[in-house]
């Protein structure tokens, strides 16, 4: 009886372990990175781009949830650390959303440090402008 | 006999309209004087244009009053980067983006903003744009695909950027468009003069000079010009009415700076004053219901007239030692 039992239970946890093949983390873990390089002028959908509003991922200790289908395997596997890092970045990302202005904390005398530096590169684009001009003119 | 009256009134029409004539004033400047390429041929013009297209990397802090492309590109985890742009009072912005590898949801973002904002302090204020403080924000992440274009509102924007792989960044182009009735203005240069009008709309509009400075109103007029109806007074500056304030302050937000004087009789003239703030703001306050004019200049306060104070200087706020 109790070892009808044991093999039950063994057969039930075998039944919901992942398979080699079955691993749909393995393939986003490895195409996460990837952006398409947008070639000029035109513009290419970001693979498994989340929907507008969709909140980012939570971790969890069941299935882990992700913006693709988790397919017939179920749950993943250990995470890599790249994907472990962007999991830990991507509450930051919630809060970009929670209505709070991105500001920058610059005191006006450093703005005006910036402006100066703006001007003088201003300046010398008009000098070249005019050096090139002078230069066509004289031609 | 009807046709000949018939165009008699057409005439008096087009006469009245052009005399009601909501026209800028344009101040006429030498051929030349600021623009060289004023006196080349169209042609040469377009050949030096197409050849100039300036490109340099951008810094995580920047500032860019110039058209370009322009290229940022990690080369470490960059958390908390901004980019202001600003153009000439009579100039908007345009930003497209040509480039943008980012992770969006990995914490990255790349977001415009439509002004310029400053520990937490806005330029224009959510009282002088037209648009709410939540549509003044384009996220990219959000909208990447939708917008790839951005034109400002006013001669000044701004962006702020999150990238944490190195070897991430984007790229984009900004061009400056013209701006026939500035309404919003912060000004590049600490010296200057400029003549804010507002043709019959119902706004307010700002000029922000982030200098201490003295300010010199030349010119203010509240009304129609050359109006063939009666002219009524205005009812005054603290009631319904078009008037000019000027605002000092620490801050960038003109609507939480303090008011230091204001303007609502129309005069010709030279109304100096010496305002020690690090923001300086002349606002203009307009129904609509007529063609408001305002001329002014400014140059900055020096140390020694910072420390001098008479004549026209506001003691009580901004100055060094009070």
């Amino acid at each position: 009886m109790r070892i009808r039992m044991i093999s039950a239970a063994s057969v039930l946890v075998l039944l919901f372990l992942p398979s080699e093949e079955g691993a749909p983390l393995e393939r986003p873990r490895g195409a996460a990175p990837q952006f398409a390089l947008v070639p000029d002028p035109a513009w290419e959908l970001w693979p498994r781009r989340p929907r507008l509003g969709a909140q980012p991922p939570v971790p969890s200790a069941g299935a882990p949830a992700l913006h693709s289908p988790l397919g017939p395997c179920g749950a993943g596997g250990a995470e890599s650390p790249p994907e472990l890092r962007r999991k830990e970045r991507s509450p930051h990302s919630a809060r970009r959303k929670d209505g709070r202005p991105n500001s920058l904390d610059l005191t006006f005398h450093l703005l005006r440090e910036f402006l100066e530096l703006s001007r003088e590169e201003s300046l010398a684009r008009k000098a070249l402008s005019n050096k090139m001009l002078l230069r066509n003119i004289g031609k | 006999m009807a046709s000949a009256f018939r165009l008699q009134c057409h005439c008096i029409l087009i006469f009245l309209a052009a005399l009601k004539g909501e026209t800028r004033y344009l101040e006429a400047r030498g051929a030349g004087e600021d623009e060289p390429f004023l006196l080349l041929s169209a042609d040469l013009k377009r050949e030096l244009a197409g050849r100039q297209l300036y490109h340099r990397a951008l810094r995580c802090i920047d500032m860019l009053s110039v058209e370009g492309q322009f290229t940022f590109t990690a080369a470490q985890p960059q958390l908390h980067c901004a980019a202001f742009f600003i153009g000439d009072p009579e100039e908007l912005i345009t930003l497209d983006y040509d480039f943008v590898n980012i992770d969006c949801q990995g914490g990255d973002f790349l977001k415009v903003f439509d002004g310029w904002i400053l520990k937490g302090e806005k330029f224009p204020s959510s009282l002088d744009h037209p648009l709410p403080t939540s549509e003044r924000y384009i996220d990219f992440c959000e909208s990447g695909n939708i917008r790839r274009s951005f034109r400002s509102s006013q001669n000044v924007a701004m962006i702020f950027f999150r990238v944490h792989e190195p070897g991430n960044g984007f790229t984009f182009t900004i061009k400056k468009n013209a701006n026939l009735f500035p309404c919003n203005v912060i000004s590049q240069t600490p010296t200057g003069r400029f003549t804010m009008v507002i043709p019959h709309q119902h706004r307010n509009c700002s000029f922000s000079i982030i200098y201490p400075v003295v300010i010199k109103i030349s010119d203010l007029i509240l009304g129609h010009l050359n109006s063939l109806h009666l002219k009524k007074p205005s009812t005054g500056c603290a009631g319904v009415g078009d008037f000019v304030e000027l605002l000092g302050g620490t801050g960038l937000d003109p609507s939480k700076m303090f008011p230091l004087a204001d303007l609502c009789q129309s005069f010709h003239g030279s109304a100096q004053m010496k305002i020690g703030c690090d923001n300086t703001v002349l606002r203009m306050v307009s129904s609509g219901k007529h063609i408001n004019r305002v001329s002014f200049e400014y140059h900055q306060l020096d140390q020694y007239e910072l420390e001098n104070r008479k004549e026209n200087s506001i003691e009580e706020f901004c100055f060094p030692g009070i």
